[in-house]
């Protein structure tokens, strides 16, 4: 199970990563490009991000349940 | 202007490897999660393995109790019932984990190939972001150049005698020379481990930088060169990473690149890891001093 959780640890820190390096972009950034690169990359890939938390996080509680169901 | 397309160009490269870094973490991570599940469905399905045992002992044992005349098997009934209800209740988890894993593994192909779809566009957006920010340098220079409107198309195979248009500031003596132009076949630098750690690529990437933003806007305005030793100080810059020295590196009577006129273009006499620097960099010239 600790690998399942180094692999929420290891998705909530890239979402942490992605967010901060386009905040910082955000700030060089100018015009329309940035705005395309945004709705185009950078607000889906934050939401892939997002599913995929969701995803690993809910793969984590079924088999930890499962285990603990197993050994009661 | 010259600060917006050194921001750009920033942006660019560091969104670039944030792509590939989210990249390879997002694939990471589904990659530990469908790990971590086989490992919990191999370990339910061995103990299922051994609950099934565990009835069948228990069955062999009510029927052996059961063939016996009078034989009071209660404790074997009760321990076949036991025995089946742990077999499946391991079986219903092993069930629900089973579908729980092939749904994630759905979603995790389903999130691969969108992630797959967003990083290539992505990569084909900074790639485009990286050819206009190009495209704005070369017509950048034309614009400011001394020449009236010098073309920057430099082919490949031109010879010496070939220069970049003038940038504004660049001081007499100095020429911006086009890199398709400088023969580095005799170059002793071939890769980021020529360099001493003292001043490593990312130095010199910044100090071509830093001349583009910082210093020949400066020397344009008509600023003296000392100005960069108190913008240095205001700054807290100092060595490797200051305008005073990436002043004297690159436009400096002595320390500037070096090129010598040749057949087949120029030759360098000096300032080949600058230049590995800059092809590196994909930059498109590089201010030199042509010596005989």
């Amino acid at each position: 199970m600790s690998k399942l959780a180094d692999a929420v640890e290891v998705t909530s820190t890239t979402s942490t990563l992605w967010r901060q390096k386009r905040s910082a972009t955000e700030r060089e950034w100018s015009d329309g490009r940035r705005v395309q690169f945004e709705e185009s990359i950078g607000r889906p890939l934050e939401q892939h991000n997002d599913e995929v938390i969701r995803v690993v996080a809910d793969l984590d509680d079924l088999l930890t349940t499962a285990m603990h169901d197993l050994n009661a | 202007m010259a600060g917006g397309v050194h921001a750009s160009r920033v942006a660019v490269r560091e969104l670039s490897d944030a792509l590939a870094d989210n990249d390879r973490r997002s694939a990471h991570a589904l990659e530990l999660s469908a790990r971590g599940a086989s490992r919990v469905v191999g370990q339910i399905t061995t103990e299922l393995r051994a609950r099934e045992l565990e009835v069948q002992r228990a069955r062999e044992a009510l029927e052996s109790c059961e063939r016996q005349e009078d034989a009071d098997c209660s404790r074997q009934r009760q321990r076949l019932f036991d025995a089946t209800v742990r077999r499946d209740t391991a079986k219903r988890i092993l069930h629900r984990v089973e579908e729980g894993r092939a749904a994630f593994a759905s979603t995790s192909r389903r999130l691969t190939t969108r992630r797959e779809e967003l990083v290539n566009a992505g990569r084909r957006m900074l790639t485009e972001q990286l050819r206009m920010i190009d495209d704005y340098s070369a017509t950048s220079m034309t614009l400011s150049g001394s020449g009236g409107g010098t073309t920057v198309g430099v082919a490949a195979s031109v010879g010496a005698g070939a220069s970049a248009p003038r940038p504004a500031g660049l001081p007499e003596g100095v020429e911006m020379i086009p890199l398709s132009a400088i023969d580095t076949s005799r170059s002793t630098v071939a890769s980021a481990a020529d360099f001493s750690p003292m001043y490593t690529p990312e130095d010199l990437d910044w100090a071509f930088d830093a001349l583009e933003q910082v210093v020949l806007p400066a020397l344009s305005e008509g600023q003296s060169p000392d100005v960069f030793r108190d913008r240095d100080a205001r700054a807290g810059l100092m060595g490797t990473r200051s305008y005073s020295m990436t002043y004297s590196q690159f436009l400096g009577q002595n320390d500037a690149i070096r090129l010598q006129a040749g057949p087949n273009g120029y030759t360098i006499a000096n300032g080949q890891h600058r230049i590995w620097v800059a092809q590196q960099g994909a930059r498109y010239a590089v201010p030199a001093r042509i010596v005989p």
